[in-house]
């Protein structure tokens, strides 16, 4: 359109000599380089303006920091910041930090307890950037960046910014007009009125894009996320993908950063199509919650490339570079590995100094101000270890590792994943289920019970909504069971299932005013139906262990009052040694005659000093086991026969574990009919101090 | 490659839809400026862009602008600018063409903005490029409200820009006869 304005002002201005002596591509080359021209110096000027902003901002929150450790000047934190902003690797090619100082405090030397913390260096240039926690429980008059970008700014400089803010975008909104598919003003109207909060503004600036289709649903995406729209934000990244080209696809969607450094090299051996699909798997298994729509973490994710993608478009702006060659690379890294900080701490004009005098030093560009990149600790990392990956039905429950939420005062990065993200509501691991399927004629019954039970969850009697799921893939979840629950209780969750390979959860969701999810899960592959098996064979399920403490179960107790009762937890304190078991057989009739062992057999290695003191007859073999065996058909003892093609028969019996010294056991269940294969299964349980 | 060359390509490949030149930087020196403030006269001393191959992209366009801003509730306010845009690293060209301008209001958001002749002489002094005012009144106003320190915004093509804090150095001397 600018170029018909052009022509029409040629011939106002009399041009038509020149439109007699010139071809009309001629005519056509001079009028495109004039509005390039335009277009360039219009840039030119809105680059410069849009710094000029950024500078701003950066002034007031200069003034802010300087403010904020006057009034509130922990010095012990400022010490222990200092490593974090001298953020210097060890060598070129590391990925920890060195502590460059001990500080010395009160007299004391003051340094985190281990040697190294992370650290994401730039390729082209020294500058590292060194993520952490945060360093204190609150900031003085801030709030988190990550949900209010002009949060680090003192409350009385906030109203001024935003009114410069607005006063930029009105300077961006009318240079853009000229240039529809400019994606650089678009970007940047975009990312501004997201700081602004102005979600429905961006939503508005978006409406009005006209440059590459992916690029606007990306966009779009992002907007959504930002303004809490999960499913549309969703359905727009999903679109977005589609959109791509195959080749930016691939490596828009690379996950590589996202993964420890080992299990990178082998996700980037994949080929573009094959990424495709792992990908898939990779952001399945890293969903917060199989039971809620939408996985916030992939959205989360993208929302991020589209952050990175924005900024570096301006190169450099409030206090970060983006720019790769001058360490904006390093910025990129965090950013996708973490998001955005909550809160980052100044060391001041003269740290900047130092800290640029090193950068100097090493050829790298000076890019102050310094600043830490901390995060609060109600972060969690999500993403599954790359083994339940590439065999997800065979994850373990180890396999995720949300450890990344802790409580508010725990700063110890020891713990720092290679990635994390809030989601909306704080979600933590359950530990140490146990998970048992029995065998039917047409189905599976799937039995699991778990503790509710963590550092974090909140106190105890806090209600629970759990749902045991199975998952096979991103799209298909089922329920297989609900049950409320207290924190701190035991629940027990029985279902229906199949036999083939699934992902199984546990997901609790808090009720009331708790903002606390809890969830574990694993992959398994249930046993087959009993329609498959062979005439003849004998079968024993996984042996399951009920809690029996106070209550008083007799060898005819029914299957589900037993069952309702198992353990959430296999790790037994000193005060729980009397262990109720219960088992199934399957292709035992009531009228065969069985032989049944359970044995409980330690499951360590036996220590050199415990040798010694067993060849000189000071101690026990530890390792020896506990032998019970018996013979069936017996009146003494009541087993439960369930008639069908495929008889089952339930076993019941009480172990007192109190001789045992304490360590892991393997609680092994096997029976023998005449003629047939011994059938054998066990369980390990451990037998705490 | 990793999803921060990614991220970045796909910018710069964005950043090639649009006809742009690619994400240029300078960078700007953090040697520090100095202010002497003489009965008649004050002369800021500002650091110069680094010349330095490693960082600089020798085609980078854009603007070379000084701003100075005189304590956030005074209202004084200046810059050396020039009116466009230059893609030439030659300090002498960029402050040939550079102008010294007052700001009418200091919060005013772009030097471009700042359109006021302020009196004064431009030169490079060694590492530095001196600006001498000897426009009385601006040189009696400062004297008056006599500020502590003042911030320095200088910016580079493209989008490279850095804020200082300098102090000023009060010479108190009588005039001369």
């Amino acid at each position: 359109m600018l170029n018909w304005l052009l022509i029409g002002l040629l011939s106002l201005l009399g041009a038509a000599p020149e439109r007699t002596s010139r071809t009309p591509d001629e005519i056509r080359s001079t009028v495109a380089a004039a509005a390039a021209d335009d277009s360039a110096r219009t840039r030119e000027r809105m680059v410069l303006q849009l710094s000029e902003f950024h500078l701003l901002w950066q002034h007031y929150w200069k003034l802010s920091e300087l403010e904020r450790r006057r009034v509130d000047g922990s010095r012990e934190a400022a010490l222990l910041r200092l490593g974090y902003m001298h953020c210097h690797p060890q060598t070129a090619s590391t990925t920890v930090a060195k502590p460059i100082a001990r500080v010395v405090l009160n007299g004391d030397v003051s340094q985190r307890p281990y040697p190294n913390y992370p650290l994401i260096k730039g390729d082209s240039s020294w500058y590292a950037v060194c993520p952490t926690w945060l360093m204190v429980p609150t900031v003085a008059q801030a709030s988190d960046e990550s949900i209010q970008r002009d949060g680090a700014l003192l409350p009385m400089y906030r109203s001024a910014l935003a009114a410069s803010r607005n006063a930029m975008l009105k300077r961006l909104d009318s240079a853009a007009a000229g240039y529809p598919q400019d994606e650089w003003y678009l970007g940047q109207r975009v990312r501004l009125r997201l700081d602004q909060l102005d979600t429905e503004g961006a939503l508005r600036t978006v409406d009005s894009c006209r440059v590459t289709p992916w690029w606007c649903t990306a966009l779009r995406g992002h907007v959504l996320w930002r303004a809490g729209r999960l499913l549309d934000a969703e359905a727009a990244f999903d679109r977005m993908r589609r959109e791509m080209p195959a080749d930016v696809r691939c490596r828009w969607s690379d996950v590589s950063e996202l993964l420890p450094k080992t299990d990178a090299t082998l996700y980037q051996k994949n080929s573009c199509a094959a990424r495709d699909s792992v990908n898939i798997t990779f952001w399945w298994l890293a969903d917060p919650l199989f039971r809620q729509r939408g996985n916030e973490r992939l959205v989360e994710q993208e929302s991020r490339r589209v952050d990175i993608a924005l900024r570096q478009q301006v190169g450099i702006d409030e206090r970060n570079v983006w720019d790769v060659r001058h360490g904006g690379d390093a910025m990129g890294e965090l950013i996708a590995r973490y998001g955005w900080p909550s809160y980052a701490a100044w060391g001041g004009p003269d740290l900047d100094n130092a800290h640029s005098g090193y950068l100097a030093g090493n050829r790298s560009a000076e890019i102050p101000p310094y600043t830490t990149f901390e995060y609060s600790n109600d972060r969690a990392h999500f993403v599954a270890r790359w083994s339940a990956v590439a065999s997800p039905y065979a994850a373990e429950e180890m396999d995720w590792q949300l450890f990344g939420t802790t409580s508010s005062t725990d700063t110890n990065d020891t713990r720092w994943p290679a990635e994390h993200a809030r989601v909306s509501r704080t979600v933590v691991q359950l530990r140490d289920g146990q998970s048992v399927f029995f065998r039917r004629q047409d189905h599976i019954a799937a039995n699991v019970a778990v503790v509710m039970r963590d550092s974090i969850l909140p106190a105890p009697g806090i209600k629970f909504d759990a749902l045991l799921l199975r998952a096979t893939d991103g799209t298909r979840s089922d329920s297989l069971a609900q049950q409320s629950v207290r924190g701190g209780e035991t629940v027990v969750l029985r279902g229906i299932t199949s036999s083939a390979p699934a992902v199984f959860a546990v997901e609790a969701i808090g009720l009331g005013d708790s903002r606390v999810n809890a969830r574990t899960r694993y992959g398994a592959t249930p046993p087959a139906l009993l329609s498959a098996m062979r005439p003849g064979e004998v079968a024993v399920s996984e042996p399951v262990v009920i809690d029996v403490r106070g209550r008083d179960f007799g060898a005819r107790t029914p299957a589900d009052t037993l069952l309702d009762h198992m353990v959430g937890s296999l790790r037994f304190p000193a005060t729980h040694r009397r262990l109720g078991v219960f088992w199934e057989t399957y292709g035992v009739a009531a009228a065969d005659t069985v032989t049944v062992r359970v044995r409980v057999r330690r499951d360590e290695e036996i220590s050199a000093a415990q040798r010694i003191g067993m060849a000189l007859n000071l101690t026990s073999d530890p390792n020896r086991p506990l032998d019970i065996s018996w013979t069936e058909p017996d009146l003494q003892r009541a087993t439960r026969t369930l008639s069908g093609p495929v008889p089952v028969q339930q076993r019941f019996l009480i172990l007192n574990l109190e001789q045992l010294t304490p360590g892991a056991y393997v609680l092994d269940v096997r029976v023998e009919r005449r003629g047939a294969a011994p059938a054998q299964s066990q369980r390990r349980v451990v037998l705490e101090k | 490659m990793t999803m921060r060359h990614v991220v970045h390509s796909v910018s710069v490949a964005l950043s090639m839809v649009m006809c742009v030149a690619p994400l240029h930087a300078q960078r700007v020196s953090v040697e520090p400026a100095i202010a002497h403030v003489d009965r008649d006269r004050i002369e800021f001393l500002l650091p110069r862009p680094v010349e330095n191959d490693q960082f600089t992209i020798k085609d980078a366009r854009g603007h070379h602008i000084w701003r100075i801003v005189i304590d956030d509730r005074s209202d004084v306010s200046f810059v050396l600018a020039a009116d466009t845009a230059m893609s030439n690293h030659d300090l002498r060209a960029v402050l040939q063409a550079s102008r010294l301008r007052s700001c009418a209001q200091p919060g005013v958001l772009s030097a471009l903005e700042c359109t006021a002749p302020l009196t004064g002489q431009v030169t490079l002094k060694q590492t530095k490029i001196s600006l001498l005012i000897t426009d009385t009144a601006f040189v009696e106003r400062i004297r008056r409200i006599r500020p502590v320190f003042f911030w320095l915004r200088a910016f580079a093509p493209i989008g490279r820009f850095q804020e200082q804090t300098v102090q000023f150095n009060y010479r108190d001397k009588p005039l001369r006869e």
